[in-house]
């Protein structure tokens, strides 16, 4: 714990002040929080990051433009596809190349997968933080579908690297729709046994329901985006409404939070919104498989990409948020400048925010509501 | 939510109907599991086929190099962003062919991206279906594939493209010479790590740019359709900052 | 107790210490007060016995939830020590005997080492008045539910010493809420039983289980809809009262680490974790005993069953696989349902079971002197609830049968060579 956040507490009080984390087993990652608690209610819980940070975009300035696609999996290893897609479609604006529409599908078709696979963990984790054992193990048991489909399209489980400057880099394996098909098929029914076992269980909705309310003006002022704004029933999905790729050709509905067991806003929205983004996730899948076009998956891009001068930001609608990639070129062959903006890091924001009165039962619904991924907050 | 206000009583009954209800179905459906089979796959004894067999063919397992079919492009060595491939390919003075000195892949430091095997033109780059290579000692990661000095493969017209080897084969034939356990040489082992790798930790020497990067607008990041605008429009103002907040004070500069 | 230590005037012994020590008296020829000798030396016996009991009882059970709990996530659970894995108890055991002794060295020194022994002996405490059949039990107290209750309160000293003495404020903060918790629930689980006790007419737990019969009719659980609740009332107060999920905020790995077992190890850690195993135990017997008949074998008189050693043996299966049922059914809630806050935990206590408990009492009181003077009536009313509460096991049944045709019986997506 830097001791320079101790100066962000009043310690006139004589309060009990806690370390939860970093090794905790319910930060999501390497995470601390220091917490002024009187009892089981605390006063202020103040997040500290920075013990995950790698020096990605330090990294981005001395790789190729191309070579920096692994390192972008990295960022959030559960959303590693949209990671690649943002910076992919970054790369592309500068350069003016134009995707091929096949490859515009497959994206999409991975991007969604890849977002049912992030949600199913970050709802199993939401459960086992809150105690239920049981429904972190069937997320993962149903995730698996998806890493060996991704393991079949790609190659890889977990850090895909499937998406490259102009294009994708796999098409599609013989017999990969058939089993995406078997795959979304069990897919419903899975989700609503989830929703049996666990979102509507009673003492999960009263550990979730009206805790830590987020407003919806709460939520622009401190920057949310994803899932978690959505809960708090501001309508805004960069999916549709600032639309890239070939989602404006794909129907699906945007869930809101409704406040059904408590407050708009709280905990259980976050919780339910994510539920149904899987099953409107599953639609989409369907709709990129069926109408996936002929052509090829990969633009003509030179050899050695070397844009010219300029800058570009290219956001895409991750598990998590919105995913920003802002990234500046000098004309060489390796990025001046990769920014990276991510949802998890604004959502540490609004913890410290909203934490005064809150019980430290409580400060882990929130964190776990929130979806946070550490490797995300520190870059 | 229904106000507790309104009816007390009703919200005290309900509360109780609810937890035994959402009980009740909750333990049905983990009763219906203990009915399936479980999904364990009891690796690495238990198992009908090994699972290098049941890996797809795309499958980024550990890396091979065919050196019959190298060309010497060195590509690979190029896209790697880490720089794990060491391919050494010179030029003999006398007979001027070239002739592929040393091609060996750390793979201890390789991140298992397919980078290289995108650029290899002959395929003789590929990864295989192996994912086993412990070793107790950092050095015998580095996999050396070729012996000695050979020529570089040339792709007549006239000859038939050489069948590859099984995938696998070569990696497995390289890996069975470095025992598990084969301690670290001396200080002199001609065994090196490769080439020293591309990031720079420390901090680019980059030179000032000669034109202001950020002159140019933005590229525009996204379609701004009437439909985004109204969408935007739709959004509920932010609350004013915070009391204490500096932007205040940037504000009276201003 | 002493007065049934000593001579008894003839009335036939009931319980094992006393048989013991009659038979010791026999032998020696002892008199006076060193035939109090041969009855501590049968007290010692018999709790041998029942530390051989619990010991074997604690360890395989451990075994069952770790296979249990493996079903119910899809997966297989320990299965490489010994067949099927039902040795992983022995060897978890004696990894943890084996382990460095650490007291941290902020830690109060005596208070520490003391703690796991509070919470254990009351936890083993409770064994002396628990039956096993009509003529086996340790000690056959009067008072015996009120024994249960007064002993398993020797559990908070010990886990608020614990939480205290580890110098730890998360230990701390364990202890508390769990010294918070046992404490509250002490009063819904007292009334609860005051149910059974008002229908058999006495606190012995012998007396309570002679009061009912082997059908299902006869249990004092579907006497009255009263007392049924007083099951549900009495089954979740347990469940709080040994730190079970829904209730086992003290040991939220989540939020604590391990609450008050923070900085346990070695065998003082195993002494913390076999109480809590073997409470299981006591949650279902007390409430197989007090509810659902005990050993009562249906159409056998108690006073035969207590005479015949194969009756004895046939009472004590029956009694085992009730308790049995329960302790499945403890563990199937720990593996479905996530953990309650600490102030729900509170409000369930004061604001729901305790109020619930207080009108089952009422009501059962009121069942009691109507059914005097309809005593058919009476009869009818717990064939119709015996036959309601089997109709509810079957339809938990039932509905697990329609989740798994829905889901399809292969739980995944494709086949595993």
């Amino acid at each position: 714990m830097d001791r320079s956040i101790l100066q962000r507490f009043d310690l006139t009080g004589g309060e009990m002040l806690l370390n939860m984390g970093p090794q905790h087993p319910s930060t999501h990652g390497v995470i601390n929080f220091v917490i002024q608690a009187d009892g089981e209610v605390m006063q202020k819980a103040v997040p500290e990051v920075g013990y995950l940070h790698r020096g990605m975009e330090k990294i981005a300035e001395g790789m190729t433009w191309a070579g920096f696609m692994p390192f972008t999996d990295r960022i959030d290893y559960l959303g590693a596809m949209f990671a690649n897609q943002g910076y992919a479609m970054a790369v592309e604006r500068l350069l003016g190349v134009e995707v091929p529409r096949r490859a515009e599908h497959l994206r999409v078709l991975a991007c969604e997968l890849n977002r049912i696979a992030s949600h199913l963990i970050g709802l199993g984790s939401m459960a086992l933080d809150l105690g239920a054992s049981t429904p972190f193990t069937h997320a993962i048991r149903e995730r698996e579908a998806i890493n060996d489909l991704t393991e079949e399209l790609c190659g890889a489980r977990l850090t895909y690297n499937y998406a490259r400057v102009g294009g994708v880099s796999h098409d599609i394996p013989s017999g990969f729709d058939a089993r995406v098909k078997r795959f979304l098929d069990r897919f419903l029914p899975f989700v609503d046994e989830f929703d049996r076992l666990i979102t509507r269980n009673e003492i999960f909705v009263k550990r979730s329901a009206s805790v830590a309310v987020i407003t919806a003006a709460e939520a622009i002022a401190h920057g949310l985006a994803g899932p978690n704004l959505r809960a708090s029933g501001v309508d805004w999905d960069l999916r549709r409404d600032e639309p890239y790729s070939v989602y404006p050709e794909m129907e699906f509905d945007v869930p809101l939070g409704r406040g059904e067991r408590g407050v708009v806003g709280d905990c259980y929205d976050r919780f339910v919104v994510r539920v149904e983004e899987m099953r409107q996730s599953a639609r989409i899948v369907r709709q990129a498989l069926g109408g996936l076009p002929a052509g090829d998956i990969q633009a003509k891009v030179p050899r050695k990409i070397k844009p010219a001068p300029g800058s570009c930001y290219a956001a895409v609608e991750s598990a998590r948020g919105e995913m920003g990639f802002y990234v500046v070129s000098d004309g060489g062959p390796e990025p001046y400048r990769v920014k990276i903006r991510c949802g998890s890091f604004t959502a540490m924001t609004i913890i410290e925010h909203k934490s005064p009165g809150l019980m430290i039962a409580d400060l882990v619904a929130l964190f776990a509501s929130l979806d946070v991924v550490a490797p995300e907050v520190d870059r | 939510m229904t106000a507790t206000r309104q009816c007390p009583a009703r919200d005290y009954l309900r509360n109780i109907w609810n937890a035994l209800y959402s009980t009740w179905e909750g333990m049905s459906v983990t009763l219906s599991h203990m009915y399936r089979r479980p999904i364990t796959t009891q690796y690495p004894d238990r198992i009908a086929k090994p699972v290098e067999d049941r890996l797809p063919e795309r499958y980024r397992g550990i890396l091979e190099a065919e050196v019959d079919l190298c060309t010497g492009c060195q590509a690979c060595a190029r896209d790697c962003p880490i720089g794990c491939i060491d391919a050494e390919v010179r030029a003999d003075p006398g007979s001027r062919q070239r002739l592929i000195h040393r091609f060996s892949i750390d793979i201890g430091k390789c991140m298992y991206c397919g980078l290289c095997t995108d650029a290899c033109p002959s395929g003789a780059l590929r990864h295989t279906q192996l994912f086993v290579a412990s070793n107790v000692d950092v050095l015998n990661l580095v996999i050396d594939f070729v012996d000695e000095p050979r020529p570089v493969h040339k792709a007549r017209k006239s000859e038939p493209a050489p069948t590859p080897a099984p995938r696998g084969s070569i990696l497995a034939g390289r890996l069975a010479r470095i025992a598990w356990d084969r301690p670290r040489d001396l200080p002199g082992d001609p065994r090196q790590r490769p080439v020293d790798i591309k990031i720079a930790i420390e901090g680019r020497d980059r030179p000032e740019a000669e034109t202001d990067l950020l002159a140019e607008p933005m590229l525009p990041a996204a379609k701004a359709s009437p439909a985004s605008r109204a969408a935007i429009a739709r959004l509920p103002r932010a609350e004013p900052a915070p009391a204490d907040a500096p932007p205040e004070e940037a504000k009276q500069d201003a | 107790m002493t007065g049934t230590l000593l001579a008894t005037g003839g009335a036939p012994r009931t319980d094992l210490v006393g048989t013991l020590g009659d038979w010791a008296v026999r032998i020696t020829g002892l008199s006076g007060w060193k035939s109090g000798l041969a009855y501590l030396g049968a007290m010692v016996v018999v709790a041998a016995l029942l530390l051989a009991f619990v010991a074997l009882f604690a360890g395989p059970v451990t075994w069952v939830e770790r296979r249990v709990a493996g079903r119910m996530q899809s997966r297989i659970g320990p299965n490489r020590v010994g067949p099927h894995g039902f040795l992983q108890w022995l060897a978890d055991g004696l990894k943890n005997l084996l382990k460095e002794d650490l007291v941290p060295r902020e830690a109060d020194p005596v208070l520490f080492r003391l703690a796991p022994y509070f919470v254990w002996a009351g936890m083993f405490g409770t064994f002396a008045v628990l039956p096993f059949s009509a003529a086996w039990i340790a000690a056959d107290a009067s008072i015996g539910i009120l024994y249960v209750m007064a002993i398993t309160a020797l559990v908070v000293v010990g886990l608020i010493m614990g939480g205290w003495a580890s110098n730890s404020k998360w230990s701390l903060l364990g202890g508390m809420r769990s010294a918070a918790q046992i404490v509250s629930y002490e009063i819904p689980t007292a009334l609860a039983i005051l149910c059974p006790v008002l229908v058999a007419g006495s606190l012995s737990t012998q007396d309570i289980i002679r009061a009912q019969g082997g059908w299902p009719w006869q249990w004092i659980a579907f006497h009255d809809p009263f007392c049924l609740a007083a099951l549900v009332v009495f089954f979740i107060a347990s469940l709080a009262e040994g730190n079970r999920t829904p209730f086992d905020i003290p040991e939220a790995e989540s939020e604590l680490v391990s609450g008050y077992n923070t900085e346990y190890s070695g065998f003082r850690f195993l002494a913390f974790l076999f109480a809590e195993w073997a409470n299981l135990w006591i949650m279902g017997a007390v409430a197989t005993l007090a509810f659902l008949g005990g050993w009562q074998l249906p159409g056998v008189p108690a006073d035969v069953q207590a005479a015949s050693i194969l009756l004895n043996v046939a009472g004590m299966a029956v009694f085992v696989g009730k308790t049995s049922v329960l302790v499945l059914v403890i563990i199937h809630l720990r593996w479905t349902l996530p953990r309650i806050r600490v102030d729900q935990m509170m409000n369930i206590c004061w604001k729901y079971l305790v109020p619930i408990s207080f009108v089952c009492l009422l009501g059962a009181a009121g069942w009691m002197l109507v059914a005097r003077k309809l005593p058919r009536a009476g009869v009818a009313a717990s064939v119709a609830l015996s036959i309601a509460g089997a109709a509810l096991v079957l339809s938990l049944f039932v509905r697990a049968r329609w989740n798994r045709l829905r889901m399809g019986a292969a739980a995944y997506w494709k086949q595993l060579t």
